[in-house]
């Protein structure tokens, strides 16, 4: 009740109640009808006079219209018929019929001060047909009048504005959808939850919802600007059902193809193999998301490279996102709200990468309370901190983890394990304020660190340095700006002390400086446009080899610095060009400069680019321009909506990518170094064309999607047999150039139950690459097509989440894809007194196809709200059939013999038990 | 670095498996390999014409036949000849490699087709530098098992002119070790046996092989190094092979001869590609694995492809020897294999069942008191003879 009256407050804050109901005017009624339904009365009525009625349908159902005498008026009809009722009406002075249920309308104006939350102006004239404060029992089923029916705004177009929060903790409600039904459109509130949409006078049902809240509605007729705000509660313990529900409406109403999201909140539902919630690879659920082995680094989406996806944590990109080489991923689930996946019409203010952006959301630091919660798992134990340092208006949150792997390393058959450590830790934090009304500034700092010990004697360490300094700020109540600052940083050192003479130490870094600026303006509710400019600054250290002690005959080397600026300016409008169509039109142009100092090779012409056939080299001098490259890249997707619950999409993407990583193995391999483009290996561009037709059914509760593309990619590179990674600084003359062509179908069933919820997912598509070239060096295959290492045309997943009770959950997966290709030994030969393997053509064999059943079952505590430490148990089971899934295939000849064995990984049902707490 | 980075991975495959794999292989193309080398030594240039074969088994098809000529810089040529089949032998007493020259390889096949190898410098081999052993334990893999005890042989080398750079080496074990149970009677069966038609007899003393065989291996692993990131052209402690405590080699008497090559860098690159292609680890860091060609093309028709290379490079060699009364205290080895002597009756037909189906040798009688053959001893055929084990009982030269 308390909730309700506060609303009242806030979301009326001038009350004018119509005019007396003496001045109303009288319709006569000459035909008698008695006994009949109230609605076909309205309609008859509606049609023989200029009287418009309003009420909600579902009141009416049961009612029937007595009529005492005829002729009489609509007034005593109305009376009559509501006489034994709830009912109230009210006829207004230009034919309109207004019904009420429970409160009549009263002709008194009342003034309700502003309260400090609500600052309303004062002169904009909020106008509420309703119940008495206090008495508006069902804000869903009510009416609310903006502006006097009897004198409406001139202009056919009113402003509806508002803002939306979080009844249980007071704070507003950013990204909260509001959805107006009759138009199938709608808008999000801002960061600070205020919204502001327009509509043509009439009548309206708008919806408001928001991730993990109750979704309310509003009855709204329209004939001024006005403000309108809600307040959404907690669905408490239903979180997973509404993470789904959220984007019910956006499936089917958006631009948007191609894009899945994930709350962590689902995330931590999923089994997880030694109780490490993944966030990266569950994305490895998802249709359309691949990766070459369990267990490895980097995800590929349809059909793209690993080091082609563009993984944001709070706006930096970061480099590697592994742990323990891909064991983890390196973010904390504690810290992460969830993600989303962009695979086909990625936004126009994003670039860099061409086939997708893994948008990491970091969580915000709750504005009311200090809490501390912390989770330990038989590889690693996290503790975060979160509370408000202002309260209300800045908040802090520090999440850290580490890991206490050493003990699996002790387990090991093999005895240079058993001489190795590993460790591993992450820390995030993000503090979060309020400046003045509309602005707010967001600094967020992010660090990861792994370093192992090898066989005793080489130590290998890497990690990544993130900072983010984003400021948001209002000019006007259209236009939004933000202003960011972004530091990311990636580097690895090996040192080796196996023998003083060569003992040496390995470096490699690479720079991410970027300011950015991004502005977003609605000049109407039909367009939204989205538009801004940045520029990234890239310094790359190729890595040098330094000795490391006195005794050492290692000759130091360091490879130039490679250097390169990138700029970009966009601009998309996403416009509702009617009901049922929309488009989404964006250009983004970039452009690149690879700067000096640098060393240039020039090769022999029509020759194959070989050490050999360097010619000359040309020098540059620091800052002088040594390539440049650019181009625009095309963003558009378009919306047909078919019916009120499918619609057909289509969408063209161009994106282009100046930063290549380049590794020789199947995975991206721990010394896997990031390639600014230069001179030779140029900058790869890839192209999507996707088709989608998306339909909702059983009133939202179950979705489909059926999505199609086809993608090329353009100046691919791949190594040359026996390439040298590191330490090379003619790098061109170990790579290949080539294409890649990937196309696909993606199928999926969302389902979004009150207990039971999921997904299930079937993708067919085709991987391949090819490099072609004059030079038989140049060329792999033969200059023919071939698999990539991750093609795995069949590919379906299952994902379900049961809550038997309030305390109980159960949830299991099943993934099932087709081998992935792999190059393997055809024939032997005898060479060097020894047996050597003639190897196939690259990927002409596949590994057997692979299967996995997990299981989890989730014990929370009791949910006393007063309790000191609130505390859950989850017990998963990876791989219950206990399958021998095919890691990798592998040839040995020690020279008299060759033998070829196959690995698999958790070839056992394995089960894990996770403790988490919060306080 | 790369290979424990890359086996870190392994680690965490506590619930692995490891199972041998056999692929199912249907067609592949039978590609002409060549294996030569051509040094400034009297023995160590050959050249090897042979074919690959099916992964499942089967020999290599060695060519024979073919014409196989090594030609200089300044045309000189001399045609090798086939010493034994698909091998083909350079007389030194005609041609010799000089540092400095390049050559090249010419084959032409009995079936017509011609290839040449790129030309390559000979460079000079320095000698060969010390060999030394240390003491060394190994853990096995399995860690429920003893560990290895053994020596580690080190080779420190290098070129004082820093010319060298790129290095490969060969190595040639020989180990004398003693029978425990030398033969002085063998079985003759008859066919088909029968008592009258078999016979024991007493070996003569000229095919006695006494107590003494040596045993010559050759490396099978393709030894390379670089220094081309020192500043000095200097190789410390490298390993060349580690003599665990048991093989017979640490019996008696252990030699090494380490053949040493001053290779080309495209040489080197080579060696080191066949090596990671051949000794893969399962992880998926692994280098994908393709075919490796050398710089041997055909000259009339490039599209067939040439597996193998044709080196040029000076070579140099030296031999180490390790006696095992020098061998540290700690390291014990036995002194000869494990043999069981089985004892059985003086009955032809209980001799036949154990020679002819439990793989023994009759190496000797049982006498009664009265010094008269009462029994047979019959025991394990390494343990009798030599050339059971693929040795010898002819004492080496260098011996």
């Amino acid at each position: 009740m308390r909730t309700v009256f506060l609303f009242l407050l806030m979301s009326m804050c001038v009350l004018t109640w119509l005019g007396a109901q003496s001045e109303i005017q009288e319709y006569p009624i000459t035909k008698d009808y008695d006994g009949l339904g109230f609605t076909t009365f309205v309609e008859e009525l509606e049609q023989q006079h200029a009287l418009q009625f309003y009420y909600f349908p579902g009141w009416t159902s049961e009612l029937k219209i007595v009529q005492p005498a005829t002729p009489t008026t609509l007034s005593k009809v109305l009376e009559t018929t509501f006489a034994e009722t709830d009912y109230h009406y009210f006829i207004g002075p230009n034919g309109q019929v207004i019904l009420t249920f429970g409160s009549s309308i009263h002709t008194e104006v009342k003034q309700v001060e502003p309260t400090e939350i609500n600052s309303l102006d004062n002169s904009e004239s909020v106008t509420v047909v309703s119940a008495a404060e206090g008495q508006l029992k069902d804000f869903e089923t009510d009416w609310i009048i903006l502006g006097d029916p009897a004198a409406p705004e001139q202009k056919p177009r009113v402003k509806v504005s508002g803002y939306v929060r979080n009844s249980d903790t007071d704070r507003p409600l950013p990204d909260a959808i509001v959805y107006v039904e009759e138009l199938q459109s709608g808008t999000t509130t801002d960061s600070l939850g205020y919204y502001e949409i327009n509509l043509p006078q009439g009548k309206y049902r708008i919806l408001y919802q928001s991730i993990g809240l109750k979704e309310t509605s509003r009855n709204l007729q329209l004939f001024a600007s006005g403000q309108v705000n809600a307040a959404l509660g907690a669905l408490i313990l239903d979180m997973e059902e509404v993470v789904v529900r959220a984007n019910r409406q956006e499936h089917i109403r958006s631009t948007q193809m191609g894009m899945e999201a994930l709350k962590t909140e689902t995330i931590k539902q999923l089994p997880a193999l030694l109780g490490e919630v993944d966030i990266v690879r569950s994305a490895l659920m998802l249709p359309g998301v691949q990766t070459v082995g369990e267990f490895s680094s980097g995800i590929n989406v349809r059909g793209g490279g690993s080091d082609q996806n563009l993984i944001l944590l709070n706006g930096a990109p970061i480099f590697n996102s592994s742990h323990l080489f891909g064991f983890s991923s390196s973010f904390s689930p504690d810290v992460i709200e969830g993600f989303e996946l962009y695979k086909s019409s990625i936004p126009a203010k994003f670039g860099g990468r061409i086939s997708s952006v893994l948008d990491l959301e970091m969580k915000e630091g709750d504005l009311e309370d200090w809490s501390l919660k912390g989770g330990i798992s038989p590889v690693t134990s996290r503790i975060t901190v979160e509370g408000p340092l202002v309260k209300d208006r800045s908040s802090l949150i520090i999440s850290g983890r580490s890991t206490y792997s050493d003990w699996i390393l002790k387990r090991i058959k093999d005895a240079s394990f058993r001489n190795s450590r590993a460790n591993y830790y992450d820390i995030t934090t993000r503090y979060k304020t309020r400046v003045g009304q509309n602005d707010q500034l967001d600094a967020s700092l992010y660090f990861s660190k792994d370093a192992f010990k090898l066989n005793g004697d080489t130590t290998f360490g890497y990690q990544n340095r993130n900072a983010v300094i984003n400021y948001r700020k209002g000019f006007g109540e259209k236009l939004f700006g933000t202003f960011s600052g972004i530091f990311s940083e990636y580097r690895f050192k090996v040192s080796s002390e196996a023998q003083p003479v060569r003992a040496f130490d390995l470096g490699y870094q690479i720079n991410h400086l970027e300011g950015k600026a991004h502005f977003s303006y609605a000049p109407t509710d039909k367009h939204q446009l989205n538009f801004g400019a940045g520029l990234i600054n890239y310094r790359l250290d190729p890595g040098g080899i330094q000795p490391n002690s006195d005794e050492s005959i290692i000759v130091p080397r360091q490879l130039d610095q490679e250097k390169a600026l990138e700029g970009s300016i966009y601009l998309s409008d996403e416009w509702t060009v009617s009901d049922k169509f929309s488009v989404q039109a964006g250009l983004r142009y970039t452009h690149y400069l690879f700067l000096g100092p640098q060393k240039v090779y020039q090769y022999l012409e029509n020759a194959p680019r070989i050490e050999d056939n360097i010619v000359d080299s040309t020098l540059y001098s620091g800052g002088s321009v040594v390539q440049n490259y650019g181009g625009p890249e095309y963003r558009l997707s378009l919306r047909y909506s078919l019916g009120p619950n499918s619609s057909l999409k289509a969408a063209f993407n161009r994106n282009r990518q100046y930063l290549s990583m380049l590794f020789n193995s199947a995975t991206v391999s721990p010394t896997a170094t990031w390639k600014l483009s230069d001179s030779h290996i140029k900058p790869q561009r890839g192209d999507q064309y996707s088709l989608g037709f998306f339909k909702n059914m059983l009133e939202d509760r179950l979705e489909f999607s059926l999505e199609g593309y086809y993608k090329l990619i353009n100046n691919m590179v791949e190594y040359k047999a026996g390439a040298e990674l590191l330490l090379n600084d003619h790098l061109e003359t170990d790579v290949v150039n080539g294409e890649g062509k990937a196309y696909g179908i993606e199928v999926l069933f969302k389902k979004n139950g009150r207990k039971l919820n999921g997904w299930m997912s079937y993708t067919y598509s085709k991987t391949q690459f090819r490099a072609d070239s004059p030079y038989p060096e140049d060329r792999i295959n033969q200059g023919d097509w071939f698999p990539t290492n991750f093609d795995k045309p069949h590919d379906f997943s299952f994902v379900a989440f049961y809550r038997a009770s309030r305390r109980f959950s159960f949830s299991t997966n099943i993934a099932y894809s087709t081998g992935r290709p792999i190059t393997i030994p055809v024939a032997k030969y005898q060479y060097a007194n020894g047996v050597r393997l003639q190897y196939s053509r690259r990927n002409e064999f596949r590994v057997p196809d692979y299967f996995r059943w997990d299981l989890s079952i989730n014990l929370e505590g009791n949910h006393k709200l007063k309790k000191i430490a609130h505390s859950s148990w989850s017990l998963s089971l990876y791989n219950v059939t206990g399958r021998q899934n095919v890691y990798s295939i592998y040839f040995v000849s020690d020279g008299t013999t060759a033998r070829g064995y196959q690995l698999s990984i958790f070839g056992k049902p394995f089960f894990t038990l996770t403790y988490n707490f919060r306080l | 670095m790369k290979k424990s980075i890359y086996f870190l991975l392994l680690a965490l495959s506590v619930y692995s498996c490891v199972e041998v794999y056999e692929p199912e292989v249907g067609e592949y193309d039978s590609t002409l390999v060549v294996d030569g080398i051509f040094t400034d030594g009297t023995d160590t240039s050959s050249v090897s014409l042979s074919r690959s074969y099916a992964y499942s088994g089967g020999e290599p098809e060695m060519i024979t036949g073919a014409t196989v000529i090594i030609e200089n810089e300044q045309g000189d040529r001399t045609t090798l000849k086939e010493s034994s089949p698909g091998k083909y032998k350079n007389d030194p007493a005609v041609f010799t490699g000089q540092p400095g020259v390049q050559y090249r390889l010419l084959v032409t096949t009995p079936d017509g087709h011609q290839f040449a190898s790129d030309w390559e410098r000979m460079k000079a081999a320095p000698p060969v530098g010390d060999m030394y052993y240390e003491y060394e334990e190994r853990e096995p893999d399995d860690p429920d098992l003893n560990v290895f005890k053994g020596i580690q042989i080190y080779l420190n080398t290098g070129d004082p002119e820093n010319n060298t750079r790129y290095y490969r080496w060969q190595y040639e074990e020989t180990y004398r070790y003693g029978l425990t149970y030398p033969s002085v009677i063998g079985v003759k069966f008859g066919d088909p046996p029968a008592r009258g038609r078999d016979t024991v007899f007493n070996i003569p003393f000229t095919e006695y092989e006494g107590f003494k065989c040596w045993k010559t291996e050759e490396s099978t692993k393709i030894l390379t190094a670089s220094t081309e990131n020192y500043s000095e052209d200097l190789i410390e402690a490298y390993p060349i092979i580690y003599v665990n405590n048991r093989t017979p080699r640490l019996y008696q008497r252990y030699s090494l001869l380490v053949k040493q090559f001053a290779i080309s860098q495209d040489y080197y690159k080579f060696l080191k590609t066949i090596e990671e292609t051949n000794q893969t680890t399962g992880s998926l860091f692994d280098p994908i694995p393709s075919e490796v060609f050398g710089n041997i093309h055909s000259t009339d028709d490039r599209d067939i492809p040439v597996l193998g290379y044709f080196a040029v490079a000076g070579s140099s060699s030296k031999r180490y020897f390790v006696d095992r009364a020098d061998l540290p205290l700690g390291l014990n080895p036995p002194y000869g294999p494990s043999c069981t002597v089985d004892t059985i009756p003086l009955r032809f037909s209980d001799l036949y069942n154990e020679v002819r189906y439990s793989s023994k040798v009759l190496f000797d009688y049982t006498y009664n008191l009265f010094g008269d053959p009462n029994g047979y001893q019959v025991t394990d055929p390494k343990c009798a003879f030599c050339a059971a084990s693929g040795a010898t009982n002819v004492e080496p030269e260098f011996w």
